[in-house]
C-alpha cells in the first residue's frame, strides 16, 4: 500500500513537472521570425534567387550552430516579382506574421515602395540595394546591408580615370531609381573625379533592344562607359554594344555583375569590368564557409558573388542584432544602430543612428570578365 | 549626324521593325479568322526563342532542324490552343475570348518561367562572321536574316492567299465568315490555320530576334503590345498594313533616339499610332472593314 502511494506521488509529481516546465521549453526553442521578399522572378531574379539561396545557407548554418539565444532562426520567404506592388504586399504580411526584421527588396524602387510600411510598424528592414536614396530619406528603420552607389559610381570613375586612362565618360543607365540615382551621382562627382560626362542614354528596365540608344551614345566617342542597371536588360545592352563594334571599355554597376547576365551576354562580357564586393579568384577568409558551402552544392568550379556574400552576411547582421538585444523586438532598432566592425563576407560593417549605411569604399572590388569568369583587379579605395 | 549615324539608326529600325511585323501578321491572321486579339501572340514568339535556345544549345541539334522543329512544335501549340479552348466556345462574346488568350498568355508564360527560369537565353546567329559595312552603319548578318527571312515570309503569305485555294479559303472566311460557311467553305478548319500560322510566324520571329537580344520569358508582353501597334497603324487585318505598320513603328522607334532623350523611345512610337488612329481610325490602308465595303462597291 504505501509503495503504491509513493509511486502515484511520484508519478504526480513528474506530471506536474513536466507541465510546468515545457512553456519555458516551448519558449527557448520558440524561433526567430526573419522575413526576406526578394525578386525571385521577373527581370530581377537574377540578383534575388542567389540572394535567398544564401540567406538560406546562413540560416543552416546558424541554426545548426544553436541558433541566436537558443532560439532558431526560422525564415519566411516571399517572391516580389521585381514588382514594387508587390513588393508591398509581401512586407505587410510578413509584418502582419510578427517578424523581427526584414530583409530585402533588391531593387531601389521596391526598396522606396516599402519604407513608409516598415517605419509606420517600426521593423527594420535590411535592403540591398546601392539605390542612393534609400537611406536618405529620414527613415531610420531602413539599413543598407550593402554599399552605396555613390562610393560605387566614384570608384568606378577613378578607375577609368587612373587605370583606363579615359576621361571622356559616356553613361547607359536603366530608367529605375537604381540607374538613375547612379547617373544623377556620376553627374555630381564629375568635378571631384575630375572626368567629363560626353553622353548618357537612358534604357528600359525590361528592354529587349537598346540599339538606338548605343548608336547615340557611341557617337559621342566615349573613353570608357558606365553600364548602370540590373536584370535581363544589362545581357540585350551588353550584346548590343559589342555588335555596334564598342571598343570602349565598359564598367558594370553590382548590378550587371550575376552569372545569369555574364552567361547570357555570351563574348560580349568579354573584358566587362563590374564593380563588386567579391573577387571570385580571391575568397578571403570571411568568404570561405560560405564558399565551401556553395560549392559542395554547385559544383567545384563556382565562382562566390556579390549576390552570395550579401544574402549570407543579411542573416547575420540580423543574427548579431538578436543576440545584442535579447530577442526583445523593440530594441532590435537600438541593436542594429550598435554593430560595429562586423567582418562578414562582403567586408565589415558598421552602422549607427547617423549611419546607415554598413559597407564602406574599403571594401568595393572591382573584377574583369576573361572567358566567363572573374578576376579581381583592384581593391578598396 | 552623321550619315554613319543616320544609316545606324535605320538598319536598327528594320530589324526590329521586321520582327513586330511578323508578330503583326500573327495578330492579322486570328483577328481575321475569329474578330479576336489573341493575347498569347507575344508568347508564341517567347517560345519561338526559347525553346530554340533550348534546341541548339543543349540539345545540340543543328540550328536549322531545332528552327523548323521549334516552328512546328509552336505552330502546333497554337492549333492546340484553338482546339482545346477558343473552338469550344465559339459562340461565346469576343469579349470573352480575348480573356481567353489573355488566361493562356499568363499561363505560358508562368510555364515558361518554371520550366527554364528567369535567366536569359542565347544561341549563336545563323551565321557566324564579322559584321558588315555599309556606308559606316554596322549590319550584323543576324540583322540580314531576320530582314530577309521576314521579306520572304511575307511574301510566302501573300503568295499563299493569292495563288492557294486554301489562302483564298481563308481570305474568303476574313472578308464573309457566314458568307464563306453558306459557299461550304469549313470555317472552323480555317481558324485552326489560322492559330497554327499564326504561331508559326511568331515562333520564326522570337528565334530570328535571340541572337541580337537573347531570350526570356517575359518578353513576350512587349513585343505583343509592339506587335498589336504595327497591326493597328496598318490596319487591322490587312497583310500589307502589318507589314508597313510594323516597319513604321521600327523605324519611328529608332530615329526617335536621336533626336529625343531615349526614355521617349517607346512612348514616341504609341503617341504616333494615336494620332494617326484619331485621324484615320482604321488605320493607315484601312482595316477589314473598309477593305469589305470597297469590295462591295468594286461590284
Amino acid at each position: 500500500m504505501a509503495k503504491n502511494i509513493i509511486k502515484v506521488f511520484v508519478l504526480s509529481a513528474a506530471v506536474m513537472l513536466m507541465f510546468t516546465m515545457s512553456p519555458a521549453l516551448a519558449a527557448d526553442q520558440a524561433p526567430y521570425l526573419i522575413g526576406v521578399s526578394e525578386p525571385m522572378s521577373g527581370a530581377a531574379s537574377s540578383l534575388g534567387v542567389p540572394v535567398v539561396e544564401s540567406i538560406q545557407l546562413a540560416a543552416e548554418v546558424i541554426n545548426k550552430n544553436g541558433g541566436v539565444n537558443g532560439h532558431p532562426i526560422k525564415l519566411l520567404i516571399r517572391d516580389d516579382q521585381s514588382k514594387p506592388d508587390v513588393a508591398v504586399a509581401n512586407v505587410r504580411q510578413l509584418i502582419d506574421a510578427g517578424v523581427y526584421g526584414i530583409i530585402g527588396p533588391n531593387q531601389g524602387s521596391n526598396t522606396l515602395a516599402v519604407a513608409p510600411i516598415v517605419k509606420n510598424a517600426k521593423v527594420p528592414l535590411c535592403a540591398f540595394n546601392n539605390t542612393i536614396s534609400i537611406t536618405r530619406m529620414n527613415n531610420p528603420y531602413i539599413f543598407r546591408c550593402q554599399i552605396n552607389d555613390e562610393d560605387q559610381v566614384k570608384a568606378a570613375l577613378l578607375f577609368a580615370k587612373t587605370k583606363l586612362n579615359a576621361r571622356k565618360i559616356g553613361v547607359m543607365y536603366t530608367s529605375d531609381a537604381y540607374g538613375t540615382d547612379a547617373y544623377h551621382a556620376a553627374e555630381g562627382l564629375v568635378k571631384a573625379t575630375g572626368v567629363e560626362l560626353v553622353g548618357a542614354e537612358k534604357i528600359d528596365y525590361a528592354a529587349t533592344d537598346t540599339t538606338p540608344e548605343w548608336i547615340k551614345l557611341l557617337a559621342k566617342q566615349p573613353q570608357a562607359i558606365l553600364l548602370w542597371g540590373s536584370g535581363s536588360s544589362m545581357a540585350v545592352a551588353l550584346r548590343n554594344a559589342q555588335q555596334l563594334g564598342n571598343k570602349a571599355p565598359i564598367i558594370g554597376g553590382q548590378g550587371v555583375a550575376t552569372l545569369g547576365i555574364i552567361e547570357a551576354a555570351g563574348s560580349a562580357s568579354e573584358g566587362l569590368y563590374l564593380m563588386s564586393l567579391t573577387a571570385p579568384d580571391k575568397v578571403t577568409p570571411s568568404q570561405e564557409q560560405l564558399s565551401k558551402l556553395l560549392k559542395a552544392k554547385h559544383g567545384p568550379n563556382y565562382q562566390l558573388f556579390i549576390y552570395d556574400t550579401i544574402g549570407w552576411d543579411a542573416l547575420h547582421i540580423y543574427a548579431k542584432a538578436l543576440e545584442l538585444c535579447k530577442g526583445a523586438k523593440p530594441d532590435m532598432l537600438h541593436a542594429m544602430e550598435s554593430i560595429h566592425d562586423l567582418r562578414l563576407a562582403s567586408g565589415s560593417y558598421s552602422f549607427s543612428a547617423g549611419n546607415h549605411d554598413g559597407l564602406g569604399v574599403d571594401s568595393i572590388w572591382i573584377v574583369q570578365v576573361r572567358k566567363g569568369k572573374m578576376y579581381g583587379v583592384q581593391h578598396g579605395f | 549626324m552623321s550619315i554613319a549615324t543616320i544609316m545606324q539608326f535605320i538598319v536598327s529600325g528594320v530589324t526590329i521593325g521586321s520582327v513586330y511585323a511578323l508578330v503583326g501578321l500573327g495578330f492579322n491572321l486570328i483577328f481575321n479568322a475569329t474578330d479576336i486579339i489573341n493575347f498569347a501572340q507575344g508568347e508564341f514568339v517567347m517560345l519561338g526563342g526559347v525553346l530554340a535556345a533550348i534546341a541548339i544549345t543543349q540539345w545540340h541539334w543543328p540550328t536549322a532542324v531545332a528552327l523548323i522543329a521549334v516552328a512546328l512544335a509552336v505552330g502546333g501549340l497554337g492549333a492546340l490552343i484553338d482546339f482545346a479552348t477558343i473552338s469550344r466556345v465559339r459562340h461565346a462574346s469576343v469579349m470573352t475570348l480575348v480573356m481567353i488568350t489573355l488566361g493562356i498568355s499568363v499561363f505560358l508564360k508562368t510555364g515558361a518561367l518554371l520550366a527554364v527560369g528567369p535567366n536569359p537565353l542565347y544561341f549563336p546567329p545563323f551565321t557566324q562572321g564579322l559584321p558588315l559595312r555599309f556606308f559606316g552603319a554596322v549590319i550584323q548578318l543576324q540583322a540580314l536574316y531576320v530582314v530577309v527571312i521576314g521579306i520572304v515570309l511575307m511574301c510566302l503569305l501573300q503568295l499563299f492567299y493569292a495563288r492557294s485555294s486554301l489562302g483564298r479559303e481563308m481570305l474568303a472566311c476574313a472578308i464573309d465568315r457566314e458568307g464563306a460557311y453558306l459557299m461550304g467553305i469549313d470555317v472552323r478548319l480555317m481558324v485552326r490555320i489560322s492559330f497554327f500560322l499564326s504561331a508559326l510566324l511568331g515562333a520564326i520571329a522570337g528565334a530570328m530576334i535571340t541572337p541580337l537580344t537573347n531570350a526570356t520569358y517575359d518578353e513576350g508582353f512587349t513585343l505583343a503590345l509592339k506587335g498589336f501597334a504595327a497591326s493597328a497603324l496598318g490596319g487591322f487585318g490587312l497583310s500589307s498594313g502589318a507589314i508597313v505598320g510594323g516597319l513604321m513603328l521600327g523605324l519611328i522607334e529608332s530615329i526617335s533616339v536621336a533626336f529625343l532623350p531615349s526614355g521617349w523611345k517607346d512612348s514616341v512610337a504609341l503617341i504616333v499610332l494615336i494620332v494617326v488612329l484619331m485621324a484615320k481610325p482604321s488605320g493607315l490602308f484601312g482595316g477589314r472593314q473598309e477593305r469589305r465595303h470597297t469590295e462591295v462597291l468594286a461590284r
